[in-house]
């Protein structure tokens, strides 16, 4: 029996063991996904959602960075409209992406008009710019801050996070890497309602050129793996998106993200199941990938992402109606998922 | 999320180099290209240049690619200067605009053609314009107010729309509020605007730019798409805007039922190979045929030679990988693959050409002649490039510089006999850099190609002598310092080729400029290097083995060399070379009261290895040990390294210098403690020179093996242990002398006494 012929069985068990179960408990989870895209879901995306019987969206409504001559900015503003059954089905939380840069390089006082401004313009997204009608209110009850931050910048950053709550009476609650998880008591823990912990995104893609940068179960349970409990309410988001990294003339070029429908079929059979070799000049999604050219493509597979949900689920104490998120919900990356596996991750943090 | 900032972190991480230097040439700087887009182009198409980014430089404003510059260019009729038009339409106030003071010419003809009302509507487009500003209240704290003033001044401008008489300014004015109900989200009004004051109209560039407004409130994609592509030819100003509009997802096919015309066709077409960079012969042909006289052909075609710029000469000329010459080791198994994509390459650059020739009569011969001349350059005829481009004829100045650079490339290229003293070289080494600099490059390796190393070394050395890179790769993919990449001559040549590779260029520099005084500008630079590179010879020789002639260059060195503040041999060539004990590396110790210069070094290193061969005994183990301590000192591990480098880190381990294991192993050095060892009397002596090979083994061992986390959990206790165990020699020091093995190997002070032992 070949290795894929077993992977398939395997998986094939696995899920009649899961669909056997119960899916009703008192452990039950908040199924969640993550919505990063600045143009509005389609119609696939949100039927995809219905399907996995998920109730809360976290969307990225803006970003913030710094620019030279205009100083702290919005940028990447979100043009998302969202339906009516979409607002009344679902818990929205929008999320905003803040540069370290802007974090490490403020002031109390700038930090302060950071947050006023912050909670203003999330309240325009909540009050108007994501209704796609306007006689729509949407019922928002958290705000999430995802920021890449350090310890250099830590005092600041947990300034920002409480200066928001002078605001608004929003639940505040922000993205966690694996790393101020693990070393809390060196990164401090942040003063929110409760954290976002990212279980994905391990490895720097280019120190570890043959490791799956996106997800690699040796390093996440070296993360997760921890003495205690975390000091406040923890919610995981687990990895279901793919990337490409291209190289032309042996150099980096670009990254794609979301590997193109059957990009590894243009490509010559891969040794390692990573890096790739283009046979043929082709265009798939508009992308031209030239013969010979090297590519580097990342996808988490339905296995991976279930043993990662076990690992996670055995390491890391989630309370009762904690949040699990999927990121992301993208039309291309859900073609590589079926729904029976993504309600799997759902059912199996159920039955933890 | 934060996989985007990694991969950022990883995106500019990329770009640099480990250790010194932070930069590293990716993307359009590694993509080699001597036909620059705007030779054919007045900038209005700059963000469709192709590159190897996902985007090209940003467009640029000016009055030449502004379509509206030329309607006020007629308003003022055609009196003033079309940068002065420019000038006064988007840079003079709204006071300004309209001061009867003003010495504008622009407002001052406008005054005198009796066109007040005209410069009334452009002090209140002006006055209102802070309004169209979408980042000036970005965080929308003050977006009631704003749209509230917004709505006045569309209200006004609709005022004024009803109260002229002329027609042209309704619409200006009209456009006005347009623009102004965008930035307000009212779809309504803009629509109600396009149509009472717009519709149909074609006259303006304004008639284009409501349009450009209105098809943002039309929702089917598919319209948009249609509606986009033919606007775009005649907006360059919108080109970004449109093309951010543009859905790609949606099928040509679709869009294409609208057009009725062959010219409408044609722009859909064009709008859906505008970015492409893969191969667009079919598309540019049928482009053609539904359209010869598309205004924006001749920018597809520049594109696509661009394109095969990037594909053949990247390779053939910068050498960055995937390359085309043999001996290309980089995952070779792909080797087959790439050579065959270049062929590829090469045949349809040989179709590409076949269409411009059936065209030729149609297209414009300035364009013509440039892309057929370049095209057939890359598909290796230059004789016939060399022909095509001999007989054009070009008004444009720049155009005119271009045929002149290329002239000399095709002659170099075409002809084997061609010398480079018949090329006018001062258009390669003086005027415009970034116009010039690629040339330069082609033009040194063309010359490299043939061998002719002196005139090429020459060449390159006049590359990079300002912020502008040329950069260039060889197929080993590491270079002297462990990049990929090369910048400057002298470490091409260093890295790249031997001593008498280099003795020749020296040699070539001497005597050119005395049988050609016209060659003086060229070999500047290698001439005022003349010392650098006698020492670089004398450097390569050693580093190859050959001391005698090494030291017959560096005796050429004049002493205040080895001493100057340029060089750093003060700092890192001070310590004694004959010493070394078993913690030595880089810094000096207290025995280092004697130092010498690279050539005296050499000299006594070579003394030495001749009273070697005259001795026996105690005394030629001693002069053995010294030569051990001598060749040890001059790899990376020593306090002597600079006599075989110039430039070291950590991370330049692994380099394509011919000494490359030599500099990182000890490998001689081993070999003449183990002399040393054999020939030794005193066994104390001879334990000691075990451990000092010993030693040298050991950087070997941990040269070819990476460390290895995993060992620390292993069997040996530790990846150390593990290494210590593989060591012959450290072996064989133990098996001889169990009694002074452990104290060698462990305990630093032992050195002195089983040294003094002799």
């Amino acid at each position: 029996m070949t290795r894929n012929l077993k992977g398939f069985v395997f998986l094939g068990f696995f899920l009649f063991a899961l669909s056997s179960c119960s899916s009703v408990g008192s452990n039950n989870v908040n199924r969640a996904f993550y919505y990063w895209k600045t143009k509005s879901i389609q119609d696939s995306e949100a039927q995809f959602f219905r399907e996995c019987n998920a109730h809360k969206l976290y969307i990225k409504i803006f970003e913030v960075t710094i620019d030279e001559v205009l100083g702290v900015q919005p940028v990447s503003k979100a043009h998302i409209h969202l339906s009516t059954q979409m607002q009344q089905e679902t818990e929205i939380v929008p999320c905003i992406f803040i540069e370290n840069d802007v974090i490490a390089s403020s002031t109390n006082e700038q930090l302060d008009e950071l947050a006023e401004n912050t909670v203003f313009l999330t309240n325009r997204y909540i009050d108007f710019k994501l209704n796609d009608n306007e006689i729509d209110t949407l019922d928002c009850r958290e705000i999430q801050i995802d920021c890449d931050w350090m310890a250099s910048s830590r005092d600041q950053y947990f300034y920002f996070l409480k200066a928001l709550k002078n605001y608004t009476d929003k639940e505040i609650s922000c993205t966690l890497r694996l790393y101020p998880y693990k070393f809390r008591t060196e990164m401090g823990v942040p003063p929110v309602n409760r954290v976002m912990l990212l279980c994905y995104n391990l490895l720097n893609p280019r120190a570890e050129e043959n490791k799956n940068s996106i997800l690699d179960l040796v390093e996440l349970e070296k993360y997760i793996h921890t003495d205690s409990e975390y000091p406040l309410p923890v919610d995981v988001t687990l990895p279901c998106y793919s990337s490409c990294y291209v190289f032309n003339n042996a150099q980096f070029q670009e990254v794609h993200h979301g590997v193109p429908q059957g990009l590894e079929g243009i490509c010559l059979p891969s040794e390692d199941g990573l890096w790739y070799v283009v046979k043929q000049d082709t265009s798939v999604e508009h992308n031209y990938y030239r013969q010979g050219q090297r590519l580097r493509i990342e996808r988490v597979s339905r296995s991976l992402l279930l043993e990662a949900t076990n690992l996670v689920i055995d390491n890391v104490e989630l309370q009762k109606g904690a949040t699990v998120g999927l990121y992301h919900l993208d039309e291309n990356e859900m073609k590589q998922y079926n729904y029976e596996t993504l309600d799997s991750v759902y059912m199996l943090f159920d039955q933890r | 999320m934060k996989h985007w900032i990694l991969s950022i972190c990883f995106l500019i991480s990329v770009n640099t180099v480990n250790g010194c230097g932070g930069w590293y040439p990716f993307s359009d700087v590694i993509r080699f290209s001597i036909f620059s887009p705007l030779l054919f182009d007045d900038g209005g198409m700059s963000e469709f240049y192709f590159s190897s980014r996902n985007s090209s430089e940003l467009y640029e404003h000016t009055f030449k690619s502004d379509r509206n510059v030329d309607d006020w260019f007629n308003v003022c009729e055609q009196k003033v200067k079309k940068n002065l038009v420019f000038e006064a339409i988007y840079q003079l106030s709204a006071l300004g605009i309209v001061d009867e003071e003003s010495d504008h010419i622009f407002v001052k003809k406008m005054m005198e053609l009796g066109k007040e009302d005209h410069l009334q509507y452009l002090a209140f487009a002006k006055k209102n314009s802070y309004l169209n500003n979408a980042y000036e209240d970005s965080w929308e704290r003050g977006y009631k107010e704003l749209k509230h003033k917004r709505s006045h001044a569309i209200q006004d401008a609709e005022h004024y729309a009803e109260l002229t008489e002329d027609k042209t300014l309704k619409r200006r004015y009209a456009f006005v509020a347009i623009r102004l109900a965008f930035y307000n989200g009212d779809h309504l009004k803009i629509n109600r605007l396009y149509d009472n004051y717009f519709a149909g109209t074609t006259e303006l560039t304004i008639d284009y730019w409501a349009k450009y407004y209105q098809l943002h409130t039309v929702d089917s994609p598919v319209i948009r798409n249609f509606t986009l592509a033919q606007l775009f030819e005649k907006t360059p100003t919108k080109r970004p805007g449109l093309y951010l509009m543009f859905n790609r997802d949606v099928e040509m096919n679709d869009v294409m039922k609208f057009a009725t015309t062959n010219k409408e066709k044609a722009n859909v077409l064009f709008m859906y190979s505008l970015r492409k960079t893969d191969r667009q012969l079919s598309n540019i042909r049928r482009i053609y045929e539904l359209n010869p006289d598309h205004v924006l052909l001749p920018f597809l075609i520049v594109r696509e030679v661009n394109k095969l710029e990037h594909w053949v000469m990247s390779t053939k000329y910068t050498a960055f990988a995937p390359i085309l010459r043999p001996g290309y080791d980089y995952r070779s198994s792909n080797q087959a693959l790439i050579n065959s994509a270049i062929e590829d390459d090469q045949k349809y650059a040989e179709s590409f050409l076949s269409w411009l020739y059936s065209v030729k009569p149609t297209l414009n011969q300035e364009l013509y002649n440039s892309v057929v001349s370049l095209t057939q350059f890359i598909s290796d005829d230059a004789a016939a490039a060399y022909q095509t481009l001999s007989t054009a004829k070009y008004d444009d100045e720049e155009l005119i510089a271009w045929k002149g650079r290329m002239m000399g490339i095709l002659k170099v290229a075409a002809f084997k006999s061609t010398k480079i003293e018949s090329i006018d070289l001062s258009i390669y080494l003086t005027g415009d850099y970034f116009a010039r600099q690629r040339f330069l490059f082609l033009m040194g390796r063309l010359f490299e190609f043939r061998n002719d190393l002196g005139v090429a070394a020459s060449l390159y050395s006049h590359l990079n002598q300002n912020k502008s890179r040329v950069v260039w790769a060889e197929p080993k993919g590491y270079t002297a310092f462990n990049l990929s990449f090369y910048s400057d001559y002298f470490d091409y040549f260093d890295a790249n080729y031997n001593a008498q590779d280099v003795v020749g260029i020296v040699d070539y520099a001497k005597s050119a400029p005395k049988l050609n005084p016209e060659l003086t500008h060229l070999l500047e630079r290698v001439t005022k290097d003349h010392v650098r590179l006698l020492d670089l010879i004398g450097t390569k020789y050693l580093r190859q083995g050959e001391l005698l002639k090494s030291i017959s260059y560096l005796k050429q060195v004049p002493t205040h060399y080895w001493q100057s503040d340029a060089r750093s041999y003060k700092k890192y060539l001070s310590a004694n070379p004959f010493y070394a004990d078993f913690y030595s590396g880089h810094d000096e110790r207290k025995a280092d009261t004697i130092t010498y210069t690279k050539y005296e070094v050499v000299q006594n290193l070579y003394d030495l290895i001749e009273l070697e061969k005259t001795q026996t005994g105690n005394a030629n183990a001693q002069t053995n040990f010294l030569i051990a301590n001598c060749y040890f000192n001059m790899t990376t591990h020593g306090n002597s390294w600079m006599m075989k480098r110039s430039w070291w880190s950590n991370y330049s381990r692994n380099t394509v210098y011919v000494d490359s294991d030599e500099f990182n192993k000890c490998i001689t050095a081993k070999s003449y403690y183990m002399k040393a060892s054999n020939a030794s009397e005193v066994d104390m002596f001879e334990a000691l020179c075990l451990r000092m090979a010993g030693r040298c083994e050991s950087y070997g061992l941990y040269f070819d093996e990476d460390y290895d986390y995993d060992f620390d959990y292993g069997p040996y206790g530790g990846f150390r242990e593990y290494m210590f165990d593989k060591n012959t020699t450290y072996k064989a020091l133990k098996n001889k002398f169990p009694e002074w093995h452990m104290e060698l190997v462990s305990n630093c002070h032992s050195f002195n006494r089983f040294y003094s032992s002799m």
